[in-house]
């Protein structure tokens, strides 16, 4: 399995704890909501934006490190050191969307594509809602609904899943699926499964890019060893600071899923004050003083008010 | 009262197919499917037909409804993709059929699009039919590929038999094509939501040996004047006297 998301080593401090916030910084609070009787994702409040940076850390061997601190970060936008204004190790339950490529590009791995899908389903956690979509040239469809419902996400993908031998519009998916998910509160989480691969398109893979930092949108990728997972796709994936899979013939499609959730449940959530709101693309870098880690974070944001 | 044998168990019949049966008033809703994927069917203008001044298929189709409208039927027209749509009330003559197509088209330039939540339409379909007196009928055009729904296809179905409502399917996806192009077949909840309503099940093309849509149509529209069947009605007392009626919309899981 090609991977750009990495297995877990156990948490040694523990998990739901707001860390640390810095104190005098811009008079921001970070804050844990709790509505509806479930824990959502931190919000940081103030009267000024945060750019809100997920952070996924593995050590040399690939499994994830869980037990850093703030201080074992360093955040740069645009080459300038930052301060990290708010720092958490739960980055709250997920609002999900996923896409499913349905075109003729995955037309022969159809049932495996589905069978999938419910691993997906099978691997999300209490309190992560999800809502599904399918696209190709003959249709883009979303489902009404987003729910951590088993069961119904399980009928949507038996009644709702169908692949066809229509072109796929990968690009304006994506970004139809972007708008869609922005409407939703919660951490955003746009996972795809495709070749990666787009035809007769209106919209492009910048553009894309561009709409996904706009929305602090995290982005996986998932594809199959047939018909494979493009380059574009993986870069995109690795742009949000998201990951992707490619899933062999042989794969376990459960222990494939569990191991994008379990990172997706295991990130440092980093803010920091952006030096402008211009609308404007600024870099961002993050860095660890752990001997040997390698961190995987977005790369920029769009100097956006959210 | 009469008799039958439904399943091998003896089951009253709800309503006798007597003449007073057949005199009973008779609604019609007819639901077209307008997703992108249906373009042509039955909504939205072909490209080879723009400026031609040719009939389209909803001009055949709204023909062939008028035609076959007998005496003591009336027929609603409903669309669903991104929106489910009911035209505003019950017609009776044939010029007011084609008004009623005209009020429920949602189209952009012609064109069909979102997506297909055929289960909620026919839910919601049985909403618009159930207070209605005496027999009530769906006519229902798609090709199955439901996608966007909120109810299931079992809550649907449940719905639509609790409401004592006949559905009559014309699917424009023919089981050639859906067998050999798309796997897992759309087809199997239509032949099911026909078969379990007392309604026919039937495909249609646009050439070659498949009949057309609007003669489908005319023929299931012909259905709709008679008592839809004894076993239907057999098994719905049979429910009924069993208490296992559904009666209540769920969403999400079935």
């Amino acid at each position: 399995m090609a991977s750009g998301v990495f297995r877990r080593t156990p948490n040694r401090c523990g998990d739901g704890v707001l860390r640390s916030l810095l104190p005098g910084a811009l008079a921001i609070l970070a804050c844990l909501q709790t509505v509806a009787g479930f824990q959502q994702t931190p919000v940081f409040r103030a009267g000024t934006r945060v750019v809100p940076v997920y952070v996924t850390v593995t050590g040399p061997d690939g499994h994830l490190l869980t037990d850093l601190t703030q201080d074992d970060f360093q955040v740069y936008e645009d080459g300038e050191r930052r301060e990290i204004a708010a720092f958490s190790t739960d980055p709250g339950p997920i609002t999900g969307l996923a896409l499913w490529d349905v075109s003729r590009e995955m037309r022969d791995v159809g049932d495996r594509s589905r069978s999938s899908a419910r691993s997906l389903v099978a691997a999300l956690w209490p309190a992560d809602r999800l809502r599904f979509g399918s696209f190709s040239s003959w249709e883009f469809a979303l489902s009404p609904l987003l729910t951590g419902d088993k069961p119904t996400l399980l009928r949507v993908i038996d009644e709702e899943l169908w692949f066809t031998l229509n072109y796929p519009i990968l690009w304006s998916a994506v970004m139809d699926g972007l708008q869609r998910l922005s409407q939703d509160a919660g951490r955003r989480v746009l996972i795809v499964t495709t070749a990666g691969r787009s035809t007769g398109e209106r919209r492009s893979r910048g553009d894309a890019v561009t709409l996904m930092h706009q929305t602090d949108t995290q982005v996986y990728a998932v594809g199959f060893e047939q018909p494979g997972l493009s380059n574009g796709m993986k870069d995109m994936a690795a742009e949000s600071g998201g990951g992707y899979v490619v899933i062999g013939p042989s794969d376990d499609l459960d222990r494939a899923w569990a191991g994008i959730l379990d990172e997706l449940h295991h990130q440092y959530l980093l803010g920091f004050a952006p030096s402008a709101v211009d609308a404007q693309r600024h870099e961002i870098r993050v860095t660890t003083t752990v001997a040997g880690a390698r961190v995987r974070f977005r790369r920029a944001h769009m100097g956006n008010v959210p | 009262m009469a008799t039958v044998l439904s399943g091998g168990t003896p089951a009253e019949l709800a309503q006798a197919p007597t003449a007073q049966g057949a005199a009973d008033p008779v609604r019609v809703l007819f639901i077209g499917d307008s997703s992108r994927s249906q373009h042509g069917a039955v909504f939205g203008v072909p490209l080879v037909l723009r400026g031609h001044g040719s009939k389209t298929s909803l001009d055949h189709v709204a023909e062939a409804l008028g035609t076959h409208l007998a005496p003591g039927v009336a027929l609603r027209v409903a669309s669903f993709a991104e929106r489910f749509l009911v035209s505003p009330s019950w017609v009776t003559t044939r010029e007011d059929v084609r008004r009623a197509f005209d009020a429920v088209d949602q189209t952009e330039g012609g064109y069909t699009v979102g997506p297909s939540p055929i289960w909620d339409a026919v839910y919601e379909g049985a909403d618009t039919l159930a207070p209605e007196p005496g027999r009530k009928f769906m006519l229902l055009v798609t090709d199955g590929a439901a996608t966007a729904n909120t109810v299931g296809f079992e809550s649907a179905l449940a719905h639509v038999r609790a409401s004592g409502i006949t559905v009559h399917v014309a699917s424009t996806l023919t089981s050639p094509y859906a067998r050999d192009e798309w796997g897992p077949s759309p087809l199997t909840r239509l032949r099911r939501l026909a078969a379990e309503t007392g309604g026919q099940y039937r495909e249609v093309g646009k050439g070659g040996q498949q009949p057309k849509l609007w003669e489908v149509l005319g023929e299931l529209m012909d259905l709709c004047r008679v008592d839809p069947g004894h076993e239907w009605d057999a098994r719905r007392a049979a429910e009924g006297a069993r208490g296992n009626a559904p009666k209540t919309r769920t969403s999400g899981s079935d």
